[in-house]
Order: C-alpha cells, then sequence, then structure tokens
C-alpha cells in the first residue's frame, strides 16, 4: 500500500487512527500499531511477511544474545550471525537475479534465474535492524527485551518500507513511553499533508513532463529536449523521495514518535560532499557511522574506505550497473573535493560552485535514471553536441509554456518556503494567528486538491519503493 | 520545571486538557488538528458510502470493479492490488472530479501559440521511402524500417464501443471485445488551438502485409471486385508544419499500401477529402471522422465502383450540439471539455430496411440503421452509425442495380453505411476484428458483387491488419 493512495489516506489511516486513539495504555497502542503494521506490509506481500517475522525474530534473538552476555566470543558470534543474516537476505531478495545474470555472462555458466522479485522495503528494514544489532554490540544502545517492542520498531508502517532508515537509538525511549500532544499531532497532520501535496501535486505532475520526454525511446531528442527531461526529473525524484520522508515522519509525529530529517533542500548545497549531507540523510549518515569505521582496507586506508562506501550507495539503489556507474561517480566527485580540500573549494565563486554540483547532480539522475546501458549511452550523446537531432526542437517549448507554472512552483519549493512564516511571525508577533489559520486552510486546499489529483490511475508508486 | 499538564504537552487521545491549563497556542493547534481530522474523516465517508460508477463513459471503459476475496487471490496478490485499483478507480463522482483534474492541469502553464502537447514526444526516424519492387517478386520479404513508435498497438484503453443496453436496436455485445482490439488510438496527442490530432506512428511493414492479404481476397473471389479504402485521420490536413516532424506521413503509407495491390482496386480518400478540408470533415474532439468526411470518401468510392450517388440534399440533416469525443478521455484536456462541437449526421430518406445479426450470424433483429442519440452520453455519438462496431448488419435498399456490397471495416467504415444507402442493393457490414464465421464463402453465398475494405491508417498499417490475415483463413 502507498501511503500517497486514496485506500491508505481514507481506509487503513482513518480505521488506525480511530483504534488507536481508542486506547489508552501504552501496550494497546503498541499492539494497533503492530498489527496495522502488519496488514500495511501484508498487504503488499501476502506470503512473504514470513521473512520480514523472521527476521526480527534472528535480529531479536543475536541483539540479546550481545546484549545480555559478557562474553565476547559470543556476541562476535551473534554479531556475524545476524550480519550474514541479514546481508544474506538482501543478497537473495535483491540482488540474486542480478548476480546470476552476471554470473552466467562473465563465466558463460548457466545457472537459471530463479525469478525472486525484490521484496518491499527489504533494503530499508534490514539496515534498521543492522544498525541496532551494531549498535548493541557497540554498547551505544541496551538490547530489547520484549520481542513485540523489537517487532514494533522493525516493521513500523510509517518508515518500513521506504524510509528513513529510523535508529533504534532514536525511537527506543518512545516505544514504551510516548505521548501523542496536541502539538505533535498537529505537526505531524500538516506534515504529512505537504508530504501528500510534494508528491502528487508536484512529483506525479512533473513525472507526466519527465515521461513524455524519456518515456519512450529518447534517441529522437534534442539537446535542449535531453537536458530539460533530466532537469524535470532531478526535480520530481525530489518531490517524489523527501514527499514520502515527510509523510513517514508526519505519521511517526501522529503517533509519537520522533523520527530524524532524512532532506534538508538538497539543492540549495554548495558542493557535492554537502549534497549528501542534505539528501537521504538517513543512508548517507548509516554508512558514514556503520561501514566507514570498519576497517575493511586496513585503517589508515580512507581512500578505498570511502570507495566502498560510495560503492555500495550505488548498489544499494538498485540490482543494475547504472546504479553502482551513479554511486562510483559520487564517490569520485567526492574524493576530488576531499583532495581539493574545503579551504580552496571555499574560494571557488559560489556561483561557479552552484554550476558544478547542479550539472554533476542533473547528470547524475541520468546514470540514475536509464537502467538500459544502451539508453544510458544515448542521453550521453545526446547531452552534447553530438546530438543528431539538433540542438533544440519546438517540443521543448510546447512543454516549457504548458507546464511553466508548475516548473516554477517546483523550483520555489526547492527552497526553505515553509521557514517564511516563523520568519514573518518573528518580525511581527502579531501575525501569529492569522498565520496559523492560513497555514490551516493552505493544508486543507492541499489535502483536498491531492485527493481529487489521486482520482487520476496514472499516479506513480512512489519511485523509492524498489529499494 | 515540569511543564506537562500545564501546557498544550498533555497526551490528545488520553487526557481532555482543561479549559484554563491550556496554552496560548491551544485553539489553533485544535483549529488545524480539528479541519485536518474532519476533512479527512469526511472524505473517507464519501469515498466509503458513496455511489460507485461502473463505467467511464469519457475513457469509454469499464471502471474496476471489486474482486471477490479469496484465501487463493490474496495469497497471490491479486485481490490486493485489484481491491486498491478498484478503490482507486470507481470513486464517486469520478468524471467530476477527471474535469476538475482538466481543469488543474489546464493551469499548469500557458499554452504555446495553442499548442498542448500529451504522450511522449514521437521519436520518428526518417522513415526510408518504401520498397518499391513489384509485389508479386517478394511478396513477403524485406519490409521497410518501421518508423519506431508503433502507434497501432497502443497502451491507450481499449475503445469498446457499445450503446447502452436500454436501446432496442442494439443490445450490449454478448461477449466482451477482445483486449486491444481497437487499435486506433494513440497516446501521443498534440492539440492545435481547440483541435485534438493524434500523432501518427507509421507502419511500412504492416501496410505491405495488408496489401498483400487484400490480394488474395481478390484471388481467391475472382470476379468480385474488390476496393481499399484506407482512410487518413486528421493528422494528414490539420497538422501545421512546424509540427510535421513528430508524425509520420499518412499519404506516404497509403501509397505504400497502393503500390503492394494486385487486381484491387484503391480509393483515394485522401484527395477526395482535400478540397473540403475547411469544412467539418474530421472531428476536433474525437478519434473519427465527422459523418461529413465519410460522405466524400463514399462519394469517392460510388465515383471508382461505377455505382449511382445521392447528394446531400438527398438527406435529412441532424446536428447535435456539445459534442466532446473520445480525445478529451484521452488527454483529460481542459481545452477540449471547454471547445464542445457539433456532430452532424445525415439521414438517407431513400426506402431501405435494415437487419442485424450477432457475429456468429445468429439473433437476426431488425431495426434502424442509425441511432436515436438521446440517450447516448455525448463521447459515444459515433456509435449513431449501426448503434457500434460488433455486429454483422444487412441493408437492403430501394436501389435496383443488382450490385451487392460487402463492407470489412473498422470504425471508420461504419459512417460509410447511410452514405450508400442509394448506390447499392444490398449491403453487408462486416467488422474485421469480430466477424466470426467463415469469410470468404459468407461473401460467395450472399452474391456479393464488390467487397470494400474500408479503415483508418491506424488499423490498416497497425495491428489490425493482422485480424484480416484471420478472417481471410476463417
Amino acid at each position: 500500500m502507498v501511503f500517497s493512495s486514496l485506500l491508505f489516506l481514507y481506509g487503513f489511516l482513518p480505521l488506525c487512527l480511530l483504534c488507536y486513539a481508542a486506547c489508552q495504555k501504552i501496550w494497546t497502542r503498541n499492539a494497533v500499531l503492530i498489527v496495522f503494521s502488519l496488514l500495511f506490509y501484508a498487504w503488499g506481500e501476502p506470503t512473504r511477511i514470513k521473512y520480514l517475522l523472521l527476521s526480527a525474530l534472528v535480529n531479536y534473538l543475536c541483539g540479546l544474545l550481545i546484549g545480555k552476555t559478557g562474553k565476547e566470543p559470543l556476541r562476535k558470534l551473534a554479531l556475524t550471525v545476524s550480519l550474514i543474516f541479514n546481508l544474506g537476505m538482501i543478497v537473495v531478495f535483491k540482488y540474486s537475479g542480478f548476480l546470476i545474470e552476471n554470473i552466467n555472462a562473465i563465466f558463460g555458466a548457466h545457472i537459471p534465474d530463479p525469478g525472486i522479485v525484490q521484496m518491499i522495503g527489504i533494503s530499508f528494514y534490514t539496515f534498521q535492524v543492522m544498525s541496532y544489532v551494531i549498535d548493541v554490540y557497540w554498547e551505544k544502545v541496551e538490547a530489547q527485551v520484549n520481542p513485540f517492542w523489537f517487532l514494533l520498531y522493525v516493521a513500523l508502517f510509517p518508515q518500513l518500507i521506504a524510509g528513513p532508515i529510523v535508529r533504534y537509538s532514536t525511537i527506543s525511549k518512545e516505544i514504551t513511553e510516548r505521548t501523542t500532544t496536541l502539538s505533535d499531532l498537529s505537526k505531524g497532520l500538516t506534515r504529512f499533508v505537504i508530504g501528500l501535496a510534494k508528491k502528487v501535486i508536484l512529483a506525479d505532475q512533473l513525472f507526466r513532463v519527465v515521461d513524455t520526454f524519456l518515456g519512450d525511446n529518447i534517441s529522437g531528442l534534442s539537446v535542449l529536449g535531453t537536458w530539460y527531461g533530466i532537469i524535470l526529473y532531478s526535480m520530481y525524484i525530489y518531490f517524489d523521495f523527501s514527499g514520502y520522508s515527510d509523510m513517514a515522519i508526519g505519521l511517526g509525529l501522529i503517533f509519537g514518535f520522533h523520527f530524524d530529517e532524512n532532506f534538508d533542500h538538497p539543492y540549495l548545497c554548495k558542493d557535492i560532499t554537502e549534497f549528501w549531507q542534505r539528501w537521504h540523510i538517513s543512508l548517507g549518515s548509516f554508512f558514514r557511522d556503520y561501514l566507514l569505521p570498519v576497517p575493511v582496507f586496513g585503517i589508515r586506508n580512507k581512500y578505498l574506505s570511502l570507495g566502498l562506501v560510495w560503492l555500495c550507495t550505488g548498489i544499494w539503489h538498485g540490482a543494475s550497473w547504472n546504479y553502482i556507474l551513479w554511486g562510483v561517480y559520487y564517490g569520485a566527485f567526492i574524493l576530488l573535493e576531499t583532495k581539493i580540500g574545503k579551504k580552496k573549494m571555499r574560494k571557488i565563486p559560489l556561483v561557479l560552485r552552484h554550476i558544478y554540483n547542479k550539472l554533476v547532480i542533473i547528470i547524475g539522475f541520468g546514470i540514475f535514471y536509464f537502467e538500459d546501458v544502451k539508453q544510458l549511452g544515448l542521453f550521453f550523446r545526446n547531452l552534447t553536441f553530438f546530438n543528431p537531432n539538433g540542438f533544440f526542437s519546438v517540443a521543448e517549448q510546447i512543454s516549457l509554456y504548458n507546464n511553466l507554472y508548475l516548473i516554477l512552483a517546483a523550483i520555489l519549493c526547492t527552497f526553505p518556503l515553509l521557514k517564511l512564516p516563523k520568519l514573518i511571525e518573528e518580525k511581527a508577533p502579531v501575525m501569529r494567528a492569522p498565520l496559523a489559520v492560513a497555514g490551516t486552510v493552505v493544508c486543507a486546499v492541499l489535502l483536498v486538491v491531492s485527493s481529487i489529483l489521486l482520482v487520476d490511475s496514472t499516479t506513480k508508486a512512489f519511485l523509492y519503493w524498489r529499494f | 520545571m515540569n511543564t506537562r499538564k500545564r501546557d498544550n504537552d498533555i497526551d490528545i487521545f488520553i487526557e481532555k486538557p482543561k479549559r484554563k491549563k491550556r496554552g496560548k497556542d491551544f485553539w489553533m493547534l485544535e483549529f488545524n488538528v480539528l479541519t485536518i481530522i474532519t476533512l479527512m474523516l469526511l472524505i473517507s465517508c464519501f469515498l466509503i458510502l458513496g455511489k460507485r460508477p461502473t463505467v467511464s463513459n469519457e475513457e469509454q471503459r469499464e471502471l474496476a470493479k471489486c474482486p471477490k476475496f479469496s484465501i487463493s487471490s490474496y495469497l497471490d496478490g491479486t485481490f490486493t492490488s485489484e481491491f486498491a485499483a478498484f478503490f482507486n478507480d470507481s470513486v464517486p463522482l469520478r468524471s467530476t472530479f477527471k474535469e476538475f483534474i482538466a481543469g488543474f492541469r489546464g493551469h499548469l502553464g500557458i499554452p504555446y501559440e495553442g499548442v498542448e502537447l500529451f504522450g511522449n514526444v514521437p521519436t520518428l526516424e526518417n522513415a526510408p521511402p518504401p520498397a518499391t519492387e513489384p509485389p508479386t517478386e517478394t511478396p513477403t520479404e524485406t519490409a521497410p524500417p518501421v518508423p519506431v513508435i508503433d502507434s497501432s498497438e497502443p497502451s491507450a484503453p481499449v475503445v469498446s464501443e457499445t450503446v447502452p443496453a436500454t436501446e432496442p436496436v442494439t443490445e450490449a455485445p454478448t461477449e466482451p471485445p477482445e483486449e486491444d482490439v481497437e487499435g486506433e488510438l494513440t497516446n501521443n496527442i498534440l492539440i492545435v488551438k481547440d483541435r485534438a490530432i493524434m500523432l501518427y506512428g507509421g507502419g511500412f511493414s504492416n501496410g505491405q502485409a495488408y496489401a498483400e492479404t487484400l490480394n488474395q481476397f481478390k484471388e481467391k473471389l475472382g470476379d468480385v471486385n474488390v476496393y481499399s479504402m484506407v482512410a487518413p485521420t486528421s493528422v494528414s490536413y490539420y497538422l501545421p508544419k512546424k509540427y510535421q516532424q513528430y508524425s509520420a506521413s499518412e499519404t506516404e503509407n497509403i501509397d505504400h499500401i497502393n503500390s503492394f495491390l494486385n487486381g484491387v482496386t484503391p480509393v483515394d480518400v485522401y484527395s477526395a477529402l482535400l478540397p473540403h478540408k475547411d469544412e467539418h470533415i474530421y472531428s476536433r474532439t474525437d478519434h473519427h471522422w465527422q459523418p461529413l468526411g465519410a460522405f466524400y470518401a463514399a462519394e469517392e468510392f460510388a465515383k471508382v465502383a461505377g455505382v449511382p450517388f445521392a447528394p446531400l440534399t438527398d438527406y435529412e440533416t441532424v446536428v447535435k450540439e456539445g459534442y466532446v469525443g473520445t480525445l478529451y478521455g484521452q488527454t483529460n484536456s481542459k481545452t477540449l471539455l471547454d471547445n464542445p462541437e457539433d456532430f452532424t449526421y445525415y439521414v438517407p430518406q431513400n426506402e431501405y430496411t435494415t437487419t442485424y445479426y450477432d457475429t456468429d450470424m445468429t439473433r437476426e433483429r431488425e431495426a434502424p440503421l442509425l441511432l436515436n442519440l438521446d440517450t447516448v452520453d455525448r463521447v459515444s455519438w459515433y456509435l449513431v452509425f449501426m448503434g457500434g462496431d460488433e455486429r454483422i448488419t444487412h441493408v437492403t435498399t430501394d436501389c435496383h442495380n443488382g450490385r451487392v456490397l460487402c463492407i470489412i471495416k473498422d470504425s471508420y467504415g461504419n459512417a460509410l453505411v447511410p452514405c450508400l444507402t442509394n448506390s447499392f442493393e444490398e449491403i453487408w457490414v462486416i467488422d474485421m476484428r469480430y466477424f466470426k464465421p467463415s469469410t470468404i464463402p459468407f461473401i460467395q453465398e450472399h452474391g456479393v458483387t464488390d467487397l470494400l475494405f474500408a479503415m483508418n491508417t491506424y488499423s490498416a498499417t497497425g495491428g489490425n491488419s493482422k485480424k484480416l490475415q484471420t478472417l481471410l483463413n476463417q
């Protein structure tokens, strides 16, 4: 079930909220959340929900062994078992087809493809449980003794299938001790509606335009047409993914959970390093905290470790070579920026830095978009003067005019607009009440408009579903 | 300092805040929460309790139905996906919301010189000139390259042209049409001013196969005159020069077909319609031609076939105002919605009777040739001719010239029939996609003297042309 579907918004969610509000005690509330989370997951994965439960069980037991026994060998064994299990799950349910295809291609083998379809949300919840087990091993958190509470952490539906990757430490206390205050409820609902609007009003509409240009064979696109398509795709993917994160964070707040932010206006970044501090923060920090410190190549060889991190970042995004290339591509630019050094980077005029990083990001999303190698090749050709279709065609002109307000609104929304009311309030406290009322009215309008737009069946599922 | 219980931090689901302990922001938060929650609950009630439509007239399709639950359908995931599709697809007041969406999208930007683009930017590779070798030498080899987009089998919704069950003549067909059976719509549509134009993808290889199938019909039927009428669509007349790079040439494709015809007489509809370009010969909002366009095409056919033809003045003209056709459903364009057109058709005044049969020649019944459109949704007014595509139609007229016509057609051919009631003694109408009896014996048994293949370029050069091969052999 996707958040941006009428069934979730007006069937599942109200029912869940009503049941939740009817419960007074924490354990009944948790029971409601567990039941609804499992229903939520089983809606998309009716049979393979058992693997989610198995993953929760294995990692719960490993966590318990690590946390509650003082014996180092046992702790190490439990950690190893957990890591092998988790990585094995990801390999089997996400990469088996890709691995077999490549082994067959390289070694001329004939291993049959088992045809395993990627399991929904596996990349997210597996990373969550890994962070938990490692944190317990590093004694950063205490092991959860109650298996149901641990299951709640793993399966909590707001963040189950498309992130953010919530650390156990972030919500460990809130599992057994939390309140839904009026302020949180208000913030959560508002955040949820804003996320929905980002997805339905901006991302889905942008995607229609993207699809016009990049949806079919791109061999006939002009230089400008190709750039136009991929720039809009870059905006689309931001609103799609950050919209989902907003909805997840908002839902968390409604139930009294406080997740960390996952996006911080990434297109405002001044360099690529900063982009990754603002884009999908929970993934970047996961690799930074759990992979970078592991001395795979010897503790001093930080460049190789950096390479590994970016390789993994790429692979994490999908079982296809273009994602690996995408990860390596970013790794290379971050290495370049590290070599240049922060001080020298700062000396470069800001305009140039913005042009540089936007170009890298936009071309990067081209690599990300085209899973098909031939199309990716055509994409690179089309971006340059090797494009045989000319620099410009009237299609871009029509499309730009037809979607002018949408594109302007999208550009505007990449800026931190939501800070504006607070700024006004600070300057003129008298505006507090009118702003609050206006905010509510805007939210109501966004909710109604988004809901109506959802009637159109062309709505796409969230992109990050497949990760 | 414990501020809990003093301000707005108590658990809202457990405790009711006491009035005197409320913080100063309390009412704002309360207003926000109550507004959003109330709105959500209202919409929930509307979606759950409201009456759900089962058909979308604009899109000419049945909406997703509520699936029946079974353990197996749940376990294989079909129940959940079908239920979600049902919940989303058959929303109460769906067409009103679709109109809102059209309006919303219409305001996302401004038209560029009155032009809007829907679907993909067509990536036509310049099609090399079609092969010109004589058809007898290489009947099936070396088809010329096909342009990149194959719009003949679009992912567009299937148009199943059926009439309301209440109509006495033309009850709903007993069998649902095959999927993708009507390969006439394309996803790539350009709206120029207030006219929607489908961008034609072309298909030289299918065209050659079409011509060769017709040749085989001629071979098998011997003395019967066989004609090929491939009707262009509005793109051939109304696409401004500036955008011609986005559409393949229909005339080139028709010429290509004609170059392969052997013993089959082509009917040049393109040239016949060209002088009438400024008249209302094609619908602006529908993928069909207007009855007037079909009239000029029928006139050209009558000329070629050497049969009499009644002028327009011999017909009763009926004008239906407010026509918004299928291309609105395709594009959901506000421009089309806001600019309806007339649907003008012509009722022959001579004596004739029309008999209908099911697609397997059973259930004979007599009924008018032209449907009463009063109860038909405006998007479907093209159904006026015989109430749609499927049924086998037999018209006997007061014209006694011994000529018996059989039309094998797609929906473009429907509009020709009333224009030919003064030209042939009998007319048999067969839809190439639905007809079930053995075709050649059928034509021979009914004493057919003239066999007309009448369809648009999308059918002749698209997937539908394969149906003709099936007809030939069935």
